[in-house]
């Protein structure tokens, strides 16, 4: 019985990454409001801008974190059922074992919480050496201590909403003739909570209300401002409900091959998990698509006013920076969905060695075994990277909108998709997605198919 | 009259290299056995009984010998050809875990047609015999949570049988079941592969089982001991406490 498994060094590492983010995010926002204070800016509302759009940003990365979380724990605890069916069988209570992960999850969060301090402390360090006199005052901001607290609350809070595949976890599973969890009776998708709801309608109302009022005041940016956060706390919170409805809308795109069908229903078979699985990932990719559909939009909007006159010549360059400054922003929370995607789709093409084995046994193909599972894979990144596509183009549009609308001679800008960015995206998503089934998919196919079977 | 054997083992040998000393699993078992023949094989815990079962079923590689389906040499077969003999000519079933958990009841009895590339049609005609033979028309649309462990292995059987293979192999079919639904079970496999003339080869522990078969073999030590032809439950009881006794 291993104690500590993989799943509870991604958490460390997911609570170190989102610390050190906290920490350095927060410690430049005040910084730079410092020195702008310093320097006599103040009024243009640069500031309010910058400390609104970081606190987005933290966030949208602690939230993005919490799913990591509570996924990385779910998953764990279901990989382990034998373990916990055995110990239960001995006579361990459910509140028992959910009390272990919980532990689990303060242990992981307190030394998570305290390597990410030292990492964004030294992070700090580096950037007040090289940028200069004005950041190095800085290194250590006490108001740190409140992302610090509250990543630490998220991974006890995640550790306990992961633990509750505890519940599903029954002592007979220990005999051995039972299979797994895994095996099980596939879960009702979820209902849509009402706090998601009122999160992504209050959301969508200010993105919306910023697009609209836009035609009267670019000052209605604010709304977007405010309500994106909210639309990406909705996101995240909707998604174990949602989600598993936009995959099956999309899987009817596709031919039902056999393959197909089966990749299909094991995306089904436990809709919380691949709806949490894809939140992060849906938000990351809604993020960067936003802030480069907005500027790309906004480049046409003022080449289009500028028509016939120079200097519409940097705007495809501006885009590509700003692409890569958002990036950089939105890293650590983009590493975070990586992690978290790469992790669940990982423990779930190992969950499935027994199934590999039964049907290999059956006579299905090395080929038609790894057509089921990178077809799983990649239908999850599709489903993923399009939902995050379709939602930062909206955004990102009302962004532009917003701060255009009252200034062009139609009211409405039309907004600008570059076609890169959709590749780029939908690249990076699916060899996560795909990637990060290969090697289980290889140690599944290793061997005798009986050597599978046998779990 | 000399007809050719559908499934023969030679000189069959699989050994474990377990720390310094060598296990002999299987040691040395020649076998043939004829088209319709139903035999059974007992014997004491690690006595090599799954280990003769997957070599003749092509799941694992002998040490030594070989095993010969139709004539055709299991043993100098690539895993892909292994795979094809398998999903066309075999059928299987399992003491526990036998369907796939997120397929419905049809789809998993279909698993072996939709296995080809390109899939097969299923014969409705056929596919609707089986399925009433073995009482699961109701339940085609079901999903295995949604059954008992009888009918799960119901649907088994109609799966390995639904290509009306050459050989059925059986790994304790009825180790999980209790006596009476086992009892069932194992009629339904015994009327249903007579009928279709198709070989089986059944592990069991259970001497009502085996007298189900036309032959029991008794396995020692990885070696054929005994064998009883159209035995009753208790000739067969009685020569396996004799086998536990002797050891
Ligand atoms: N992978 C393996 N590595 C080492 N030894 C093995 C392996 N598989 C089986 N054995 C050994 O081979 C012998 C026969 O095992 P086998 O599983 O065939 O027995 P069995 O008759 O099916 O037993 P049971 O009735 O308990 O299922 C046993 O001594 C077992 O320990
Ligand atoms: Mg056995």
């Amino acid at each position: 019985m291993r104690r500590r498994g993989p799943g509870s060094v991604t958490s460390l590492v997911v609570v170190a990454l989102v610390t050190a983010y906290a920490t350095v995010l927060l410690t430049t926002i005040v910084m730079l409001g410092r020195i702008s204070r310093e320097n006599g800016f103040t009024g243009d509302g640069s500031r309010e801008v910058l400390a609104i759009l970081g606190t987005g940003f933290l966030v949208v990365a602690v939230v993005v974190s919490a799913t990591v979380l509570t996924n990385a724990y779910a998953v764990v605890t279901a990989s382990r059922a034998r373990d916990v069916a055995l110990r239960r069988l001995l006579g361990s209570s459910v509140a028992q074992e959910r009390r272990l992960v919980v532990r689990d999850g303060l242990r992981t969060g307190v030394l998570g919480v305290a390597a990410g301090l030292v990492g964004g402390v030294a992070i700090n360090a580096v950037i007040g050496v090289t940028v200069g006199g004005g950041l190095r005052s800085g290194v250590v901001e006490p108001l740190v201590v409140v992302p610090c607290a509250g990543v630490l609350l998220t991974a006890v809070l995640a550790a306990w909403r992961g633990s509750s595949a505890v519940l599903d976890v029954q002592p007979a599973q220990a005999l051995g003739a039972a299979a797994a969890v895994e095996t099980g009776a596939p879960a009702e998708p979820p209902r849509w909570t009402a706090v998601a709801r009122v999160l992504v309608v209050l959301g969508l109302l200010g993105v919306g209300g910023a697009a609209a009022g836009g035609v009267l005041a670019p000052q209605a940016a604010y709304l977007g401002l405010l309500g994106g956060p909210l639309l990406a706390f909705g996101v995240v919170l909707s998604a174990p409900a949602l989600f598993p409805r936009w995959l099956n809308l999309l899987g009817r795109l596709w031919p039902s091959t056999p393959s197909g069908v089966l990749a299909q229903r094991r995306l089904a078979h436990n809709p919380e998990r691949t709806g949490r699985t894809a939140a992060g990932v849906v938000v990351i990719v809604s993020v960067v698509t936003m802030f480069v559909v907005a500027s790309a939009t906004l480049d046409r909007a003022v080449d289009r006013m500028y028509e016939g006159t120079s200097g519409a010549e940097g705007a495809a360059d501006t885009t590509m920076v700003l692409a890569g400054v958002v990036s950089v922003m939105v890293s650590a929370a983009a590493l975070i969905s990586a992690i978290g995607l790469c992790q669940t789709i990982g423990l779930g093409a190992r969950m499935r060695r027994r199934e590999t084995g039964l049907m290999r046994v059956l006579g299905q193909s090395r080929a038609d075994v790894r057509a089921v599972t990178i077809g799983e894979s990649a239908r999850l990144g599709l489903g993923a990277v399009t939902a995050g596509l379709l939602l930062g183009t909206f955004v990102g549009w009302a962004g532009a909108q917003s701060l255009m609308g009252s200034v062009v001679r139609e009211h409405v800008v039309a907004p600008v998709v570059p076609w890169w960015l959709l590749l780029a995206l939908a690249v990076v998503t699916m060899a996560l997605a795909v990637g990060a089934a290969l090697a289980p998919l290889r140690d599944n196919l290793r061997g005798t198919p009986l050597a599978a079977l046998r779990g | 009259m000399t007809t050719t054997p559908v499934l023969q083992a030679r000189g069959l040998r699989r050994s474990y290299q377990s720390g310094p000393q060598t296990v002999h699993a299987v040691d040395g078992i020649d076998l043939a056995l004829d088209a319709g023949e139903f035999i059974a094989v007992m014997g004491p815990s690690g006595s090599g009984k799954s280990t003769l079962m997957h070599l003749l079923a092509g799941l694992d590689q002998p040490s030594e010998g070989t095993v010969l389906l139709d004539g055709d040499d299991l043993t100098a077969m690539d895993d892909e050809e292994l795979t094809t003999v398998r999903r066309r000519r075999m059928g299987f079933v399992f003491q526990s875990f036998n369907l796939v958990p997120d397929l419905t009841v049809r789809e998993n009895l279909r698993l072996p047609l939709s296995f080809e590339r390109p899939p097969v049609r299923p014969d409705g005609a056929w596919e609707a015999t089986l399925t009433d033979r073995l009482g699961l028309a109701g339940l085609l649309e079901r999903l295995p949570h949604e059954l008992s462990g009888g009918q799960q292995q119901r649907v088994a059987i109609a799966r390995a049988l639904v290509r009306t293979p050459s050989v059925v192999f059986a790994d304790e079919p009825t180790g999980n079941l209790d006596v009476a639904t086992g009892r069932a079970v194992l009629s339904l496999l015994g009327e249903l592969v007579r009928s279709l003339g198709c070989t089986v080869v059944m592990v069991t522990h259970d001497a009502t089982a085996a007298s189900h078969a036309d032959r029991t073999l008794f396995l020692r030590d990885g070696r054929v001991v005994d064998a009883l032809d159209d035995a009753d439950d208790e000739a067969i009881a009685r020569t396996m406490l004799d086998l536990v006794r002797a050891s």
